[in-house]
C-alpha cells in the first residue's frame, strides 16, 4: 500500500500540475475579464485570454487567442479567434475573412462576410459551416443532429483509410505502442496533457518570430509534428482498445478465428467502438479527446514504438566502464 | 546379483527386461528411476492449444474482409444519415469537403495573426507564457526519461 502510495503521489501531483498549466493556457473566455459593448472600439482589436464584443465599428482585424468574439457591428478586416467561438449577430458585418482555430462560427441571419469562413481543427465547427446553406437543417434542430452524425462518419471513414496506411507500415511499432498504454495508462495520459500544452505554448512563443524568417518554418514543423503524432497515437489507441476486447484468449481461440485476428483487425475494431462511442453527444467528444491526450502521451513516451530514450544520459569518463 | 547380466541391463534396459524378474537389485533400481511401464503411461499430454497467446502471434494476419466490411458499414450509414437529414451524400460529402479545405495562404495568415496578436499582448501575458513554457517544457522532458514499461510486443 505505502508502495502504491509512493508511485501514485508524484504521478498525481504531476497530472494536477499539468491541469492548472493546461487551465491557464486554455483558460475559457470571461475568467480574465470581459470586455464591454460601451467600451470604445480602436481601429483593429487584439485580445489574449478575454472575450471580445463587438458593438461598434471597427477599421482593421480584430484577432483573439484563448476568448470568443460577438460581433454586432462592422468590422473592415479579418475576424481571427484561436481556441474560442465567433457568433455573428444579425446586422454584423464582416469585410475579409472570418476564421475560428478550434473554436466554431455562428452566423445569424443578416450577418455579411465578404470573405471565407473557415473553421479549422473542430468537428463541431465542421458541422456549422458544412450545414450552412441547407434550409432544413437551419429550422429543424433534429436535421441538424443526423447531418452531424453523418459528418462524424465520414470523418471515421477518413480515419479508417489512415489507421490502415499506418498499421500497414508500421504495425510493430503500433503493438509496441499499444502494449505500453495497456501496461502504464496513467503515464501516458500525464505525458499526453503535459505535451499538448507544450506544443500550444511552444507554438505561441514561436508565433513572436513570425516577422522574421525563422518563425513560419519552425511553426509549419511543430505543427507536422503534433498532427504525426496525434495520428500515430490514435492508431495505437485504436490497437490497444481492440486488443482489450477482442484479443484471442490461447491458441485454440487464435486457430478459430479468421477475421478478428492480427494487428488490423485489432485496430479496425478499436477504431469503430471508439468512433460509434463519438456519437454520443457530449460525452462522446470527451472520450475522443481523452483518447487523443492518451494517444500523444504513448506515442512520446515509447517514441513512436521505437522503445528508444529521447535524451541520452550524460555519464563523466570517470564512470564509463572501459 | 549377477554383474555381467546388471552390465547389460543397464546397456540396454528394454531389450533385457527379463532381467528384472531375476535381480532383485536392478529391479528396485529401475523402480526407483520410474522407467517402468507405469511410470511412462503416468507421464501427463500436455495440450498446447491452451496456451495464452503472446502478443505478436499470429500478429501479421491481414483481415482484409473486416476492414472492407468496416468501411462499407461506415459509408452506408454515413450515407443513410445524410439522406434521412435531406441532404443528397454526394451534396453532404461536398459540403464537409468545402467546408474542411483548408487553402494553402489559411496557414501563412493565421501565423501572421498569431504573430501580431503576441507582439500586441500585455507584459503579464509575456511574464506568464515564458514561465509556462519553461516549466511545461522541463517536466516533460523530465517525464520523456522514464523508460516504456509494456513488453516489447515487437519481439518475433
Amino acid at each position: 500500500m505505502r508502495r502504491l502510495n509512493r508511485a501514485l503521489l508524484p504521478a498525481g501531483g504531476l497530472a494536477a500540475l499539468a491541469m492548472i498549466v493546461l487551465a491557464m493556457v486554455m483558460a475559457p473566455a470571461g475568467a480574465f475579464g470581459k470586455l464591454m459593448a460601451s467600451e470604445t472600439t480602436p481601429p483593429g482589436r487584439m485580445s489574449v485570454a478575454r472575450s471580445l464584443h463587438v458593438s461598434s465599428p471597427v477599421s482593421g482585424d480584430v484577432e483573439l487567442i484563448g476568448g470568443s468574439v460577438i460581433v454586432d457591428s462592422a468590422v473592415d478586416g479579418n475576424v481571427v479567434v484561436f481556441g474560442g467561438n465567433v457568433e455573428l449577430r444579425p446586422g454584423a458585418s464582416v469585410t475579409g475573412d472570418v476564421i475560428s482555430v478550434g473554436g466554431r462560427i455562428t452566423a445569424a441571419e443578416g450577418s455579411r462576410v465578404g470573405g471565407r469562413m473557415v473553421s479549422p481543427g473542430s468537428l463541431a465547427g465542421a458541422v456549422e459551416l458544412a450545414s450552412r446553406g441547407g434550409s432544413t437543417l437551419t429550422e429543424h434542430g433534429s436535421s441538424r443532429t443526423l447531418f452531424g452524425a453523418a459528418v462524424s462518419l465520414s470523418l471515421l471513414l477518413i480515419w479508417l483509410v489512415v489507421s490502415v496506411l499506418v498499421t500497414l507500415g508500421a504495425s510493430k511499432d503500433i503493438r509496441s505502442t499499444s502494449s505500453e498504454l495497456v501496461a502504464s495508462p496513467f503515464y501516458s495520459f500525464v505525458i499526453g496533457l503535459i505535451a499538448l500544452t507544450s506544443f500550444i505554448l511552444t507554438a505561441i512563443v514561436f508565433s513572436y518570430l513570425v516577422p522574421y524568417l525563422v518563425g513560419i518554418p519552425l511553426l509549419a514543423a511543430l505543427g507536422l509534428f503534433a498532427l504525426l503524432t496525434k495520428i500515430y497515437g490514435m492508431v495505437a489507441v485504436f490497437h490497444a482498445v481492440g486488443t482489450m476486447l477482442t484479443r484471442p484468449r490461447h491458441r485454440n481461440d487464435l486457430g478459430r478465428r479468421r477475421w478478428i485476428r492480427g494487428d488490423l483487425a485489432m485496430v479496425i475494431v478499436g477504431l469503430v467502438i471508439l468512433g460509434v462511442i463519438r456519437m454520443i453527444p457530449l460525452v462522446g467528444a470527451a472520450i475522443w479527446m481523452g483518447a487523443s491526450i492518451f494517444g500523444t502521451g504513448v506515442a512520446l513516451a515509447t517514441r513512436f514504438g521505437k522503445r528508444e530514450p529521447w535524451f541520452l544520459e550524460w555519464r563523466s569518463t570517470a564512470q564509463v566502464d572501459l | 546379483m549377477n554383474t555381467d547380466q546388471c552390465q547389460k541391463f543397464l546397456e540396454d534396459p528394454e531389450a533385457e527386461s527379463d532381467h528384472l524378474s531375476s535381480c532383485r537389485h536392478c529391479a528396485a533400481l529401475a523402480d526407483a528411476l520410474g522407467s517402468s511401464e507405469t511410470g511412462r503411461e503416468a507421464i501427463p499430454v500436455i495440450e498446447t492449444g491452451t496456451f495464452p497467446v503472446a502478443p505478436w502471434e499470429g500478429a501479421h494476419h491481414r483481415s482484409w474482409s473486416l476492414v472492407a466490411t468496416a468501411a462499407t458499414a461506415i459509408a452506408i450509414s454515413a450515407a443513410l444519415f445524410f439522406l434521412v437529414s435531406g441532404i443528397s451524400p454526394m451534396v453532404g460529402a461536398s459540403r464537409i469537403l468545402e467546408s474542411a479545405w483548408m487553402p494553402s495562404s489559411l496557414p501563412l495568415q493565421l501565423a501572421r495573426h498569431l504573430g501580431s496578436a503576441v507582439h500586441g499582448a500585455p507584459l503579464s501575458f509575456h511574464v506568464t507564457l515564458a514561465c509556462c513554457f519553461v516549466v511545461v517544457n522541463v517536466l516533460l522532458a523530465f517525464l520523456l526519461k522514464r523508460a516504456p514499461k509494456g513488453i516489447n510486443a515487437s519481439t518475433e
